[in-house]
């Protein structure tokens, strides 16, 4: 019976079957790419991504994991960081397609208020969704494997610019606290993505 | 036979799925703005909707801002800005409780005489006799004691202005938006400042049109509106009587009485009176150096100002000075110490408490006016405060986040006694 599977898949797939991880392995998924978009005022920009995929192989078809990563958008640069799920449709064949989805938050964190003539200029960062399609060649021992994605990245950022209160006030509802007046401008960058990635 | 491949699960639909669903807007960006600013806005009121019926006493209720506090025997008077007076049982400094609140609207300052409490209403002055503070009675309502807020006299109609936020929305991009960013709105609000030690008058964050002032000495209090000050023989408590006005000049912010002496906080500079004649005070001085960001302690010898920086105070330093105002003909001063953001400030005896805003609170020995720096006995860091008010029973701190309450028999160790917390605490 164990050996009747791979006998089917490989009649079924014309291809030599593959080792796969073991279930609970821990895989590392790093991938490199471009995130294309257009700005709102209609120019087109090619922005880089990087990310990092650390998850547990849940059963043969699953993956589960968090990712950390860097992403740059005009005037941002953000590092997404989330919850992970990868869902491989042959496991066990040296190509397979496999899917994906990341939910997380895209955070500003390294980039720092600037202050000048009393007014402070920050970025803060927002909530990503990122849903992919990839394929993914096998090594045969099962413990590398390369990757080549593409998918779509909706990340929500925000940045202001605001006059902070000097002195002592009372707080007026309806604008951030510590603020005599705040610029708000509200991002959606809707992105295409393509990435390579190497899975060991 | 007992198939061993899993059916592959939803999620490769609900993936594709999300792609179209993500994908929908054609990878073009969204972008939209909202400039928002604090400002006042002017709002018209008749003084005789007011005149119709006598505030209101209600249950004690929650501070929400607190703004000048005063200290009547076991009791604390603690104004809400342009709401009433709370009046607090403070017999247990450990354990203040609220006992009722007085509404009235348009209130920013407060006096006591002999049990009758002075208040303002917009342009009238109030008095109740709180004699028993369970039980007040409002006795009489003196019309038209701060007519310069008036802007229609013949109509009764007068402006204050209320706080708002206002709140522009707009698609456009980035570049256009930023130049949104260089309207930045000053705001109206006028700080007044008065911390006398030994009368236990406190700070009032004074927010709208309404800047009236006043204090009690001698028998006769004095009020202060924007330009003039204004004498009230009180004698007969219940029934104070005009007695004449004396015009001082614009952004007149605070007052403050110290041994016959009047020292009126202005824009300009801190006037001295010579009020040894209560009913006819004179000039004796204007001490251009202090504005009016500048709280001001005085004992016989010495004035204790403090000057920050911030968006009314023009001098953009941070110190506290030493005034000799033994001839208060001419205050001279005699040394500047450099503080973080100093607000207001305490004097009791031969210490000094002064307010660091969120930097905290510092307490010197002050008996040597030329080495108070060498004299700091503690720096209490996480201790945000802008006032200070050395009580008979409690140093009381006003701080952003409520008012608490210090044992400082021992002055150089502050023991926490109470802190009544705020609703809507102010911003340092």
């Amino acid at each position: 019976m164990k050996r009747f599977i791979p006998f089917i898949l490989f009649l079924f797939s014309s291809q030599i079957s593959f080792a796969q991880k073991e279930i609970g392995a821990y895989i590392h998924h790093a991938e490199i790419g471009t995130l294309l978009g257009t700005s709102s005022q209609g120019s087109k920009r090619i922005n880089f991504s990087l990310q990092s995929f650390h998850g547990i192989q849940l059963d043969p078809y699953n993956q589960i994991g968090f990712f950390v990563g860097v992403d740059t958008y005009p005037d941002f640069n953000l590092m997404p960081i989330g919850f992970g799920w990868r869902n491989i449709l042959f496991p066990d064949k040296k190509y397979s397609f496999y899917t994906s989805i990341d939910l997380g938050y895209g955070s500003a964190w390294f980039q720092k208020k600037e202050r000048e003539n009393n007014v402070e200029t920050w970025n803060e960062g927002g909530w990503m969704v990122s849903p992919a399609i990839g394929l993914r060649k096998n090594s045969k021992n099962g413990k590398l494997g390369y990757t080549c994605a593409v998918g779509f990245k909706k990340q929500y950022a925000n940045s202001f610019v605001g006059v902070p209160i000097t002195g002592t006030v009372t707080p007026v509802e309806g604008i951030r606290p510590g603020y005599e007046s705040l610029f708000e401008e509200n991002n959606i960058f809707n992105s295409l993505f393509m990435r390579m990635g190497i899975i060991f | 036979m007992k198939t061993t491949v899993q059916p592959i699960t939803k999620l490769p639909l609900l993936v594709i799925a999300l792609l179209i669903i993500t994908g929908m807007p054609a990878c073009q960006d969204q972008t939209t703005s909202t400039y928002t600013y604090r400002t006042q806005y002017p709002v018209y009121l008749q003084m005789s909707n007011f005149r119709t019926s006598q505030a209101v006493i209600e249950s004690g209720k929650e501070l929400e801002n607190p703004g000048k506090i005063y200290i009547y025997n076991d009791f604390l008077l603690i104004n809400e800005p342009q709401k009433g007076i709370h009046i607090l049982d403070n017999s247990n400094p450990s354990n203040p409780i609220s006992i009722n609140f007085i509404n009235i609207p348009g209130n920013v300052d407060l006096a006591v005489n002999s049990d009758m409490l002075y208040a303002d209403n917009y342009l009238d002055l109030l008095v109740f006799d709180i004699s028993n503070p369970r039980n007040i009675q409002q006795v009489k309502r003196v019309e038209d004691v701060f007519e310069s807020m008036y802007t229609d006299r013949s109509t009764g109609t007068f402006m204050t202005l209320k706080d708002t936020v206002l709140t522009m929305d707009s698609d456009v991009n980035s570049d256009w938006g930023m130049g949104w960013g260089n309207i930045f709105w000053n705001r109206g609000g006028m700080f007044a400042m008065s911390s006398d030690a030994s009368r236990g008058g406190g700070e009032s964050y004074g927010q709208g049109g309404s800047m009236a002032r006043f204090t009690l000495m001698s028998a006769h209090l004095y009020a202060v509106d924007e330009h003039s000050l204004r004498v009230f023989n009180v004698e007969n408590e219940e029934n104070p009587a005009f007695i004449k006005g004396i015009h001082l000049g614009w952004g007149i912010e605070t007052i403050f009485p110290f041994q016959n002496k009047l020292f009126i906080g202005s824009n300009t500079g801190m006037h001295i009176y010579d009020a040894s004649n209560p009913s006819e005070p004179t000039q004796m001085s204007v001490y251009q150096h202090v504005t009016a960001c500048d709280p001001v302690v005085v004992n016989e010898t010495y004035a204790f100002v403090t000057l920050r920086t911030g968006v009314n105070c023009r001098f953009g330093v941070d110190e506290l000075q030493i005034l000799n105002i033994e001839d208060p003909y001419s205050p001279k001063l005699l040394k500047s110490y450099p503080m973080e953001n100093p607000h207001g400030l305490g004097l009791a005896g031969d210490y000094l408490y002064v307010a660091e805003g969120k930097h905290g609170l510092k307490s010197f020995n002050v008996a040597d006016v030329m080495n108070i720096d060498k004299n700091q006995l503690e720096y209490l860091r996480s201790l945000k405060s802008v006032d200070i008010i050395p009580g008979p029973k409690s140093l009381i701190v006003i701080g952003p986040d409520g008012v608490c309450q210090f044992d400082y028999s021992t002055p150089n160790k502050l023991v926490q006694l109470s802190c009544i917390n705020v609703k809507n605490p102010i911003i340092v």
